[in-house]
């Protein structure tokens, strides 16, 4: 993995627990890691449409796309939304995830080893 | 007309989407009425009636009254399109296909009822006895008469089931080519019209709206913000009812519903549509989840599903901005040439658009025209 991969610790797991967020700066670029009930995630903290910080952002699920006059709840607290214009985001796979915008925020591995959570960025460019 | 303006059209020829046939009184529906409906409407035996001999004038049915009046001498009809007979300009077909149809080269023309609209009037039943008696008038008087003139079908919005009937009598009748819905205060996005949709998308007729309801009737679509003072306040402000118009139909999924459905907006500009499709796209990707029926961005609903009219085109501080307008708005497609003869504010066809392309003028005076109407 040390071959293709840096490591940077962000914190022990203790520190982040469900329902925390803690932003990183990695080469001068931020990224929050967030604990979503247990389940980690990484992505750029910055909105690419007007550069406001995700993690004030609501991490929430959305509706799917429906029928008219229908409405079906789902991608429960798998969507991070954008605080200033909710722009939806996968947390998964930083797609924008309905609009069809070909817009999409970078996502990290994270990794959690002997009780620390590292976030992983591409040897190339990390 | 000018040379380049013949060459863009030479393939399809040129239709006018809005032309207005008019009434000299009613008693010219008296043929297309049952004794009933001419009691109703005072005309025929019962015209001037009231005490047997015609001693009292008690005149025939006044269609609804137009708040916003406008102030030339023929109250907003054209005193250049009066007729030798002495009828109201709209009034004489001999003198109209001479005057419009002949004078540009006219393929088809589409008539749209002139003053004579009942669809926000407060007598429902009325309404649609009307209409019918109304759509038989124009179709046997002026369609039968020249067959450059299409007409769009009146409907009576307030009750769709009657105007589902009528679509079912007349709607396959070669020349009827589209439905007059007409604005009222019930948004078009609203369920209470998906009859006629259904039924429209089926006889693959579009829907036109165009100004009048919005000046008579008690159910009369609301005035943006309130009231209009005067009718250049009422005029400028059409435009307004169509945006509001095609946001409720966009945004309540009607065209995820009725995907082929074709809605045009005749006689309310069309200057405005950067700014609505820059919004609503905006809007769509911050709201969409109380809308999840939208899949697609709101404006490729609108290019698809929503036709333009171009009169009255507003005319920029710099006349070949309207191009920019049209790139902005991708609209090439949507745009459809409307003389709004004879009434006072329209555009002929040899002096509009003269900074467009040819190609544009193609799609614009002909091609955009005969795919909406199947001509």
């Amino acid at each position: 993995m040390s071959d293709q991969w840096d490591r940077h610790e962000v914190c022990a797991d203790g520190e982040l627990l469900p329902g925390m967020r803690k932003v990183v700066t990695i080469r001068r670029q931020e990224i929050v890691v967030l604990n979503v009930e247990g389940r980690l995630y990484a992505l750029q903290n910055r909105c690419p449409h007007m550069g406001v910080p995700l993690a004030h952002g609501a991490v929430c699920g959305t509706m799917v796309p429906s029928d008219p006059g229908t409405h079906v709840y789902g991608c429960h607290n798998a969507i991070i939304k954008c605080p200033l214009h909710g722009w939806e985001y996968s947390l998964e796979s930083g797609h924008n995830v309905f609009a069809s915008e070909k817009v999409r925020i970078r996502t990290y591995e994270v990794v959690v080893e002997d009780h620390t959570i590292y976030l992983l960025t591409p040897k190339k460019i990390g | 007309m000018l040379e380049q303006e013949r060459q863009a059209l030479a393939s399809g020829g040129l239709i006018d989407a809005d032309v207005h046939p008019f009434m000299s009184s009613l008693e010219e529906m008296v043929p297309y009425t049952d004794r009933t409906l001419r009691k109703r409407l005072r005309i025929g035996e019962f015209k001037n009636s009231s005490f047997g001999e015609n001693t009292f004038t008690s005149d025939s049915f006044k269609l609804p009254f137009q708040r916003y009046d406008n102030i030339g001498p023929l109250h907003g009809l054209r005193t250049d399109a009066v007729p030798p007979s002495g009828k109201i300009p709209g009034a004489d077909k001999e003198f109209m296909v001479k005057d419009l149809l002949d004078r540009y080269d006219t393929k088809f023309a589409v008539l749209n009822a002139g003053g004579g609209v009942m669809a926000a009037y407060h007598d429902v039943d009325l309404s649609i006895e009307f209409n019918r008696a109304y759509n038989d008038y124009l179709y046997e008087e002026w369609v039968n008469y020249d067959p450059r003139f299409k007409m769009t079908m009146m409907a009576t919005p307030l009750d769709p089931q009657a105007t589902v009937r009528e679509i079912e009598r007349i709607g396959r009748r070669p020349g009827v080519v589209g439905i007059n819905l007409q604005n009222i205060n019930i948004p078009l996005g609203k369920r209470h019209f998906y009859p006629i949709y259904e039924i429209a998308e089926e006889y693959g007729l579009p829907i036109i709206l165009h100004p009048d309801a919005e000046t008579s009737g008690e159910y009369a679509p609301a005035q943006a913000v309130g009231p209009a003072s005067t009718y250049m306040e009422w005029h400028t402000s059409l435009g307004l009812v169509a945006q509001r118009q095609i946001i409720s139909l966009v945004c309540d999924g009607v065209f995820e519903r009725f995907p082929k459905l074709k809605v045009a907006f005749i006689e309310y500009g069309f200057s405005w549509l950067p700014s609505l499709l820059w919004r609503i796209d905006k809007n769509w990707k911050a709201l969409r989840e109380e809308v999840p029926w939208m899949k697609r961005l709101p404006s490729e609903y609108i290019l698809q599903n929503i036709r333009i009219g171009t009169q009255p085109s507003e005319e920029p501080f710099y006349p070949g901005d309207l191009n920019e307008i049209i790139r902005m708005s991708k609209a090439e497609d949507i745009l459809i040439y409307c003389s709004d003869y004879p009434h006072w504010d329209g555009d002929p066809v040899d002096q509009v658009f003269r900074s467009f392309s040819p190609e544009l003028k193609e799609k614009v005076f002909s091609k955009n025209g005969r795919e909406l109407f199947g001509l």
